[in-house]
């Protein structure tokens, strides 16, 4: 019976959003991702207690995978906003800043839960309606026929996180590449259904950013002293390639627990050498003249093959099959049949070496029209590399959410203002309608609506981090930051340009501070806002932006409505 | 996970803990409201200090546990020993070894000038400079290093003996572009690791290839910093080997250049093998098959190790297999007897003499080989067997059983180099110019023999660097001062340029830049004055006042006119300039010859004495376009050794791609920590929690 330890009670907390210890880890944790949005966001070095790998990052996705809170509200947060970048890439910080925000304010404003979370919901769904809605004064139709507004909207990705380290300069580079990258994962083709194509990105430390570069087709890492022959001629002609994905080394099979016993005197190794050379003899015979595999090959098999002008490719990696498979034709070979089966076979064509600082690598091009590109990123070291490789990652799906929205909201903070702006106009016009559908008050009601502008203004004021003052128009409802030596004045010097850079100084009449109270009004369409001509120079992913609000308004209802955490301790 | 916010940490030291929880080294005032990660790497530069300059003072680190002791020779060694665990010390680390592994020398540079600029953004800091616009203005001096890229000399230039042309100032370098500074081509693709088992498949030559850079002596001697001599002149040799015979262009191929470090001999005798070098094994036996004087051999090339047991790297055998049999196995069939049999036949077969195996060879194959007149070298560098491959015609393959005749290359000699009691070597070279050159370190204090390759592998780099950017940059701190000049000139001028870099920021933060360019300035000037005081002739604060000498006379001369400038003899009239010029380049030119000591006395005398004269030539030609004047002058500040006219040939100078990457790297990393506001630990235990009081568990 000494063997039976106590079970310990599980351990209930009571209105956790109320309780000071969780409030103040919820306001850490705030203050943690606050800190990092935007171009001047912080950067945060994340690393074990035992000095393991450090991680220098800003970004939400890198943040959030590296920091695993224990608490269950916290990890609740995490766990919707990973989710929410995980489909849609952008906004992750936007979502988790606003979630935060709507607590707070819901807090402040006195109300009652349901009440809150049910004039949330209202305001949530006016915010979508106008969103979508074609005379949105925050939103830009975009242009494919120039890609001006396509590398705005990759560089506001880009620049938003200072850990990449880049110039003004390389990240416009960066942008482009991007952006060229995007256009060629767009089949111009295939008629009816389109399918997009893949990008892969390799990282290279050591030369300069500009150095980076996009190439149609698949980019693979080769050995320092691999020569292409010159017997071949890869220019002229699609080469023959087959692929496998079965490790080629000579390795018994895996046995699992059973095992196998062989008579003395036989050697296995050379059994399967015997069926290797097999295979290689066939690959041979059917004049294959690139021999990829994503695993091992036996030396004895690639002397075969060189000796045969076979260009053999080892240790591929398992990323990067499927792309190399798709860009070929060739069907992955995952047994070692003593047979190639005829449509495993693929083509490739224009094989040529290319050099990147102290990677060597193969260049591999389809042999029809290519939807797969590879993006060499450069950089300095690694911490700035990592960051940048999943920036631009980042960049690239915003690009191809665009093909399902052709439209971008305004970037710079100015899209949440003109929202809450809109929210509080609208949201009064609407009170005596809404107080009768949501059984409140109509004090309740203001009181929620002006939590919820609020707390979008509060998104906008989080890009401030060194104590700038940010601003509101009157006239088009947009964000101006302020910068900490100046002063702001409200009536004399106009400000120059607004957080997206849409809105000129001089067309703004007054300003006020944000989080101030002012009188509501329709914030107006800047001039020539909506055309496609416009160039805002800041911009934010639409689908993006849109899932973020409504997982951050979702996740604070839900949080809200938690009333108890019961937690096994056992 | 804990989360600590930095930024308001108080205390009175901070300190850097290695995994284990020692302190390794501490750092005294720190003032409250301050950014902890900028004082560590302030910190952690702080040991840059001592190994900056030709004057190194190497640093023993000894480990409390086990009692042992490493001598480290420079910074990325040390930084390797100490085993920085913290984030910012990760970061430190991660810069100097990515500077390290892409140029092969510069991390002291770029470790004291992330500390130096990291002070300088401390100091802003508490200035009360607001964090963007500090961030805005340090990056946007990406204009030191765009100066600095104007200043650069042509390698031409250095190596014939007129007088380089004055670099001109940044300032003046804008206006006034000239086609004829800019290299041909500056090839950067080529960056490579040091080392490694990296292919020689790119030989750099010089960019402009109708002129010859075969007589690469004076700017190697301006390359070595103060090094011992002789590491630079055995680099030289290399690259004369490797070039071709009568060719107009020195070739430097650092893949088919190897080191073999021999403990026991004294320094002075470090030599190359002669003839066509090859690699530098040991072959432990004191037999040599007879006959072989010079002829030419038939060999293959192993590239694994050569005993039964080795297996290609990704081979595994399952745990679940077990033989059977019926009846007792009979003899030896399978042991290594058995296989060593096999191997010795096929090569008997084969008619092979010589066997050269990248990894380590069975001991059962060694006598046999040798008593049937073949002989066994193993260890052999990667990069070697692809060479000797390329010009015996062989072809390296993983296992002996795959030996065929169409393996087999020949053109290859063997001799034995010398009888060095155990560590008897052979020189194997190929009859095809292979480019193999082998570099002889001998050293009779083990502890330092690791400070030789380094000093050696720096000089190969440098050299090579210097042949691929065909240009080199002025030393002994005058860049450093030019830019220093410039910055002053920058944060003097009223904001109101053309096209204004900041339009929008107001006086106050015109005000705010001013002060970061400064104190930028002032880090400039910091490690000028360190590398000069670490020379030992003359204190930190008389050469701080040296360089802000200097750097007013640079005004001076800026302020005279350009044009004036190349002809102007007033300017270095002034006679104590003469002085501190040769206490400046004397001090990089050879005080390190000076402290190697072995080398030589009397050489090392003869050649610091004429550095000291020559430097102030240097120094007084490249800053005010003067070097004839000055080299009269440096003769009459050098003291009688600078008659010797050894002068024109110890002027300084550094690699232009090199500084400016260092620059670079150690900009990012001062950004990188200065935009960093918290640290969070993960994997924390709660309950060890308890006594810290200002962590947050999150």
């Amino acid at each position: 019976m000494s063997r039976l330890s106590k079970k310990s009670p599980a351990l209930c907390t009571d209105l956790p959003l109320e309780n000071p210890d969780i409030c103040q880890k919820l306001n850490v944790f705030k203050q943690l991702l606050t800190s990092c949005f935007g171009p001047n966001g912080k950067l945060k070095q994340v690393h074990n207690n035992i000095g393991g790998h450090s991680v220098t990052t800003s970004t939400s996705e890198v943040l959030l995978q590296s920091v695993s809170p224990s608490h269950p509200l916290l990890k609740f947060i995490a766990a919707s906003v990973l989710n929410h970048v995980g489909r849609f890439s952008d906004c992750g910080l936007f979502a988790a800043i606003l979630c935060f925000a709507l607590i707070d304010q819901a807090k402040l404003s006195g109300l009652r839960r349901n009440v809150s979370i049910s004039i949330n919901q209202y305001l949530l769904d006016i915010c979508t309606a106008y969103l979508h809605q074609d005379e949105c004064g925050c939103k830009v139709q975009l242009d494919f026929s120039s890609s001006k507004n396509l590398i705005t909207l990759a560089r506001s990705v880009i620049s938003s996180k200072p850990a990449c380290m880049l110039r003004e300069q390389e990240a416009l580079h960066i942008s482009m590449l991007a952006v060229q990258a995007f256009l060629l994962t767009v089949p111009c083709e295939s008629p009816g259904n389109v399918r997009l194509g893949s990008t892969v990105t390799v990282a290279v430390e050591g030369p300069p950013v500009a150095q980076s570069a996009v190439f149609p087709g698949l980019m693979l890492e080769i050995p320092d002293h691999f020569k292409l022959s010159n017997k071949n001629n890869f220019q002229s002609q699609p080469t023959k390639m087959v692929l496998f994905s079965v490790s080629l080394s000579g390795d018994l099979f895996e046995t699992d627990e059973g095992t196998v016993e062989v008579y003395h005197g036989a050697d296995v190794e050379s059994q399967i050498l015997d069926q290797l050379l097999v295979l290689g003899r066939c690959a041979v015979e059917d004049r294959v003249e690139l021999f990829v595999c994503q695993k091992v090959i036996h030396p004895v098999l690639q002397q075969y093959l060189n000796q045969h002008d076979v260009v053999v490719l080892e240790r591929l990696g398992a990323a990067l099959v499927e792309p190399l498979a798709e860009l070929t034709g060739s069907q992955p070979l995952a047994s070692l049949l003593s047979t190639i089966p005829p449509e495993a076979y693929g083509l490739a064509r224009g094989l040529n070496v290319k050099n990147f600082g102290s990677k060597k690598m193969l260049h591999l091009e389809a042999p029809g029209e290519a939807v797969i590109c590879t993006m060499v990123l450069c950089h300095r070291n690694q911490t700035l590399l990592s960051e940048l490789k999943v920036v631009v990652q980042k960049a690239q799906h915003v690009l191809r959410l665009t093909l399902r929205e052709p439209s971008a909201l305004l970037g710079g903070g100015c899209t949440e203002t003109h929202l809450a702006a809109y929210v509080r106009y609208e949201g009064i016009r609407r009170a005596a309608e809404a107080t009768s559908s949501l059984c409140c008050s109509p004090t309740e009601y203001l009181l929620g609506t002006e939590a919820f502008a609020r707390s979008l203004e509060g998104v906008a004021r989080a890009l401030e981090h060194d104590g700038g003052t940010p601003m509101v128009d009157l006239t088009h409802g947009h964000h101006w930051a302020v910068p900490v030596d100046e002063t702001p004045d409200l009536e004399g010097k106009p400000l120059r340009r607004c957080g997206c850079g849409l809105v000129r100084g001089s067309s703004v009449e007054s300003w006020t501070f944000l989080s101030t109270k002012y009188a509501e009004f329709s914030p107006a369409v800047p001039p020539g806002g909506r055309a496609a001509a416009a160039q805002p120079a800041v911009l934010d992913c639409f689908a993006a932006k849109m899932n973020a609000l409504q997982v951050a308004v979702e996740t604070a209802n839900l949080l809200q409505d938690i009333r108890y955490i019961v937690q096994d301790k056992n | 996970m804990v989360l600590t916010v930095d930024q308001s940490v108080t205390g009175l030291g901070i300190a850097c803990y290695d995994c284990r929880g020692h302190t390794v080294m501490f750092s005294r005032g720190v003032v409250q409201k301050q950014h902890v990660g900028l004082q560590k790497v302030f910190a952690l530069a702080g040991l840059a200090h001592s190994s900056l300059g030709p004057c190194k003072s190497y640093k023993m680190i000894r480990e409390e546990g086990s009692g042992a002791a490493v001598l480290a020779c420079s910074c990325v060694r040390l930084l390797e020993t100490l085993e920085l665990s913290c984030a910012v010390g990760q970061l430190v680390g991660e810069a100097v070894r990515a500077q390290h592994g892409a140029h092969g020398t510069g991390a002291g540079c770029l470790l004291f000038m992330a500390g130096a600029w990291s002070r300088a953004a401390l100091e802003c800091l508490q200035r009360g400079v607001p964090a963007p616009l500090l961030v805005r203005t340090m990056s946007g001096v990406g204009r030191v290093p765009a100066g600095v890229r104007e200043t650069h000399v042509r390698l031409e230039l250095v190596n014939n003996s007129t007088p380089p042309p004055l670099p001109r100032s940044p300032a003046v370098a804008t206006q006034r572009p000239d086609a004829h500074a800019r290299p041909g081509s500056i090839r950067l693709s080529h960056s490579r690791h040091f080392g490694g088992t990296t292919a020689a498949s790119a030989a750099v030559a010089l960019a402009s290839p109708a002129s010859s850079n075969r007589d690469v002596g004076p700017a190697a001697r301006a390359l070595s910093h103060g090094q011992l001599p002789r590491s630079m002149d055995l680099v030289v040799q290399a690259g004369r080997l490797q070039s071709a015979p009568r060719g107009l262009l020195l070739r430097l191929d650092l893949g088919r250049l190897v080191t073999c470090v021999v403990p026991g001999l004294s320094e002075d005798q470090a030599l190359r093998p002669a003839g066509l070098g090859g690699p530098g094994c040991h072959w432990r036996r004191r037999c040599w098959p007879s006959g072989w004087g010079g002829r030419s051999l038939r060999v293959v090339l192993l590239t694994g190790d050569l005993c039964v047991r080795y297996r290609h790297l990704g081979s595994k055998s399952p745990p679940g297999l077990s033989h059977v049999a019926d009846r007792l196995a009979p003899e030896g069939a399978g042991g290594e007897a058995w296989w060593a049999d096999g191997v010795l036949a096929a090569l008997l077969r084969l008619g092979v003499e010589l066997v050269l195996v990248s990894g380590a060879a069975s001991d059962a194959l060694g006598p046999p080989c040798l008593a049937r007149g073949m002989l066994l070298v193993e260890r052999v560098r990667p990069s070697v067997l692809r060479a000797l491959a390329r010009a015996s015609g062989a072809v390296p393959v993983a296992y002996a059983s795959q030996l065929s005749e169409r393996c087999v290359g020949a053109g290859v000699t063997v001799t034995p180099w010398r009888d060095l009691k155990e560590h008897q070597a052979v020189c194997v070279s190929a009859r095809a110019p292979g480019g193999l050159a082998t570099a002889v370190l001998t050293g009779c204090v083990p502890a330092r023999l690791q400070a030789l390759e380094d000093e050696f592998w720096a000089c190969a780099r440098r050299l090579q660097r210097a042949l691929q950017d065909g240009a080199l940059l002025p030393g002994a701190g005058i860049i450093e001062m030019l830019c220093v000049h410039d910055l002053q000139e920058h944060a003097r001028r009223p904001l109101a340029g053309p096209g204004g870099a900041e339009p929008e920021a107001g006086a106050a933060g015109g005000l705010c830049r001013d002060t970061v360019l400064m104190l930028m300035a002032e880090a400039l000037t910091d490690y000028v004055a360190t590398v000069t005081a670490n020379s030992g002739l003359i204190s930190k604060l008389q050469a701080r006042r040296v360089v802000e000498q200097e750097v007013e006379r640079l005004g001076g001369v800026a302020g005279d006119g350009r044009s004036g400038v190349l002809q102007g003899e007033g300017a270095l009239g002034e006679t104590s300039l003469g002085g501190a010029c040769g206490v400046l380049g004397g001090a990089c030119c050879d005080l390190g010859g000076a402290c190697g000591g072995l080398g030589g006395a009397c050489g090392g005398l003869r050649e610091a004495s004429g550095g000291l004269g020559g430097a102030s030539g240097g120094l007084g030609g490249t800053c005010g376009g003067l070097s004839g004047a000055c080299d009269g002058l440096g003769g009459a500040f050098g003291g009688p050794g600078g008659v010797s006219g050894g002068a024109e040939q110890s002027r300084v100078y550094d690699n232009l791609s090199v500084k400016v990457e260092a620059w670079r790297r150690a900009m990012d990393l001062v950004l990188l920590v200065l935009q960093t506001d918290a640290e969070v630990i993960t994997g924390v235990d709660p309950d060890s929690l308890r006594t810290e009081t200002d962590l947050v568990l999150l």
